[in-house]
């Protein structure tokens, strides 16, 4: 800013300065060739003077001479002495300052002395009636002291210095008339830059006061479509400018001037300790932030709000301060805070029940797996030690008896130890790793073919992929489908069994197990997993039915599904699917 | 040289059914070894301090304790818990003869200081293999350190 104002005033020197001084000295210059002219002019008048001066006198002598005595005709002759020496100081006078005219003016001055000396000779001969002396003298005075020559070259010495002064001023106006262009050019240069400086300011201030117009305009709009209520207010909570969500939620007419806080909404506002505070932000600075109350707003809704207010820092300190107040309506968040809260309560509930029950059901397996078999021991226990004590009295259908009795008490202990590893795999926690589904089938094929001779079984072993799951527990699940295919496809005379994989799009895995066995009726189908549940004699196929119940129950905490298809000595598809690997996380 | 008194088989089993066929099972073992049966754990504690019902038995710890785990009064994990922290009991081998197939009654036993834990099979010939088995080598086979 500092060096534009210095620029400025440099410019306005060197536009309004410059030509001054080439104005003015052009001038001095003027008026002195015109001194000179008018100087020259004198001293050739003068010097032509004293001729006439010198010439009339002798005129006026040579009258005398022929008779003439009257008085003008005398004071005429005297007149070259009287003004001759007054003449010639004159010229002297002018001439000082040129060393050459001296010269001249003195070689005049000694001629004309001379001259002016025979011819009062001449008169004062004239006086003594001499008058052929007098002319003598006369004529002596014309042919010794001759001036003409001398004025002549006076004269000229003169016109030739009035020529050099005037070709010296010529040029001089010559000179100042370039630097006056020049500085007129300069003038012309500064001036289209400073006009094309200030004309590019004016036309940024105006850019940028659109800009600004622009800017308080669109906040203005931001400020109305902002759907929190703003408000600002001044220092006696008088209000300045409200939101249309504020004016809405209070129900303010926009059209109104400011209203008092306080009045606004019906009784929104009375809350005192809420004043209190706006008040300490107002008089004391401090912010408040996030204050929660509940306000009864126009439209008769108790409204959770929270209320942030600043006080607004004018650039002006005398200023008046402002507050700027924000409400944030929250009562549908705390309303729904208010539901998670109960949901939460009601799942905490739930959660309680749910570990209560299996509390229970923890101590009834326990009391199974405990009490239940000590009896069933006893019964195997003493129906031995019975058939001991009969000894030889056991006959055939005694020895039946005990058989079945033992054999009950057997199939019994089998049906609760199968009960309790079902009821196991629903309470254990999943020990999750990376499963190779691969292994797993080619050694549950291998149990299964182990305890089955004779018999011809096709294998068909698909390639299967690694899974993340419990691997006890997916062993579990090959076991029971591969001893199933096995099992229902005793009465073929060559089995074939096919297992498979394919990824459905989502990624899940989707494993098959397929034989050509006895099937089952798809009537049927929905009772296939349950526990116990069996769809066929166990004369014809051993079995308690659980197998497929744990399978399921597997599976299903694996994030899986398990279903079958088949038809009544067509064979039976088992399928089981299994998240995505990197997913599988997420279902259990 | 004389021979030394043969240690007693301790069997600490509240089910009469069971400590019959356990005795029974024992006797067929062909053991030499005396056994004695308690009710439950008090008992079994009174025992072996040869106090209260067994003040007049004298001294001398027995070959192997079988204890069961689920008892009237005090429990079997109980017992053992004692006997561990009794610098004269510490040393005295138990067997924990059980029906529970519980990870945690195993892992507690494990952790309690048990020598061995065995469940108790349904199966008749199965539980009277296991018994007989118990016997011989506890009374039989097993190296016990001279007593006091």
């Amino acid at each position: 800013m500092r060096w534009r104002t210095a620029g400025l005033l440099l410019a306005v020197l060197v536009i309004v300065g410059l030509p001054y001084i080439v104005t003015l000295s052009s001038l001095r210059s003027a008026s002195q060739a015109a001194a000179w002219i008018a100087h020259s002019k004198e001293v050739k008048s003068i010097a032509y003077q004293l001729a006439y001066v010198i010439r009339d006198s002798e005129a006026a002598s040579y009258r005398l001479l022929a008779g003439d005595s009257d008085e003008p005709t005398r004071r005429r002759a005297g007149r070259a002495a009287r003004e001759v020496p007054g003449l010639l100081q004159q010229l002297h006078t002018m001439t000082f300052d040129t060393p050459d005219q001296q010269m001249r003016v003195g070689a005049l001055e000694s001629s004309a002395n001379g001259r002016v000396t025979l011819m009062n000779q001449a008169l004062a001969r004239l006086q003594q009636a001499n008058p052929a002396g007098a002319r003598q003298s006369l004529r002596d005075a014309g042919d010794l002291f001759k001036i003409s020559d001398a004025i002549a070259a006076i004269v000229r010495d003169e016109e030739n210095l009035l020529q050099t002064r005037q070709t010296d001023a010529a040029r001089q106006s010559f000179h100042d008339r370039i630097v006056l262009s020049i500085t007129a050019l300069a003038q012309l240069l500064l001036l289209t830059i400073i006009v094309g400086v200030t004309e590019r300011q004016i036309s940024q201030r105006l850019l940028a006061e659109v800009r600004e117009h622009q800017a308080v305009h669109r906040s203005r709009l931001i400020l109305q479509a902002v759907r929190e209520p703003i408000g600002l207010f001044d220092e006696n909570l008088n209000s300045l400018l409200v939101n249309t969500a504020f004016s809405e939620l209070y129900g303010i007419d926009p059209e109104q001037g400011p209203q008092a806080l306080v009045q606004i909404g019906e009784q929104a506002w009375s809350d005192s300790a809420l004043l209190q505070r706006l008040n300490d932000v107002l008089l004391r600075d401090r912010e408040l932030w996030d204050y929660e109350t509940t306000q009864r707003t126009v439209d008769g809704v108790e409204r959770h709000v929270v209320i942030s207010a600043r006080r607004l820092q004018q650039k002006d300190a005398d200023a008046p301060t402002q507050l700027l107040l924000t409400v944030s309506d929250v009562t549908a968040r705390a309303l729904a805070e208010q539901k998670v809260n109960e949901l939460n309560r009601q799942l905490e509930g739930k959660v309680v029940l749910i570990s209560d029950v299996n509390r229970e059901l923890e101590a009834f397996s326990y009391s199974v797996s405990h009490d239940l078999r000590a009896p069933l021991r006893h019964i195997g226990g003493f129906a031995r030690k019975l058939e001991h004590h009969l000894g030889d009295r056991v006959d055939d259908k005694a020895h039946h008896y005990i058989e079945v009795i033992t054999d009950s008490a057997k199939h019994m202990a089998l049906l609760i130890e199968d009960l309790l590893v079902f009821s196991q795999l629903g309470r254990g926690a999943l020990r999750l790793q990376a499963v190779d589904m691969q292994s797993l089938a080619e050694e549950a094929r291998a149990m299964a073919e182990s305890s089955m001779q004779d018999r011809r079984i096709v294998w068909t072993l698909a390639p299967l992929p690694m899974v993340i799951g419990d691997e006890n527990m997916l062993r579990t699940v090959w076991q029971n489908l591969l001893d199933n295919a096995v099992k229902y496809t005793g009465q073929c005379e060559v089995a074939r069994i096919d297992v498979s994989v394919q990824q459905g799009r989502n990624g899940d895995y989707e494993f098959t197990v397929a034989d050509n066995g006895a099937g089952f009726d798809m009537q049927y189908a929905d009772k296939l997993f349950g526990v116990f549940q069996r769809l066929h004699r166990a004369s014809e196929f051993p079995g308690n039915g659980i197998g497929l119940a744990n399978v399921r129950r597997i599976i299903a905490r694996h994030g899986g599904r398990v279903w079958a298809e088949a038809e009544p000595g067509q064979g039976a598809r088992f399928h089981f699917s299994l998240p995505a690997t990197d997913a599988a996380g997420a279902h259990i | 040289m004389i021979k030394r008194e043969l240690r007693t088989i301790l069997l600490v089993e509240d089910s009469l059914a069971d400590a019959e066929m356990a005795m029974d099972a024992l006797s067929e073992a062909h053991l030499a070894n005396p056994v004695v049966h308690v009710q439950d754990g008090v008992d079994c504690l009174d025992y072996l301090y040869s106090r209260e019902a067994w003040a007049e038995r004298g001294a001398g710890d027995p070959a192997v304790v079988l204890l069961d785990i689920k008892m009237p009064r005090m429990n079997g994990l109980e017992v053992l818990t004692r006997m561990r922290a009794d610098e004269r009991l510490r040393r005295i081998p138990v067997v924990i003869l059980s029906s529970s197939r519980e990870e945690s009654d195993l892992a507690r036993s494990w952790d309690l200081g048990a020598n061995a834990y065995v469940i108790k099979p349904v199966d008749v010939d199965q539980f009277f293999d296991a018994v007989r088995t118990l016997g011989q080598f506890w009374a039989v086979l097993n190296q016990a350190p001279e007593q006091d």
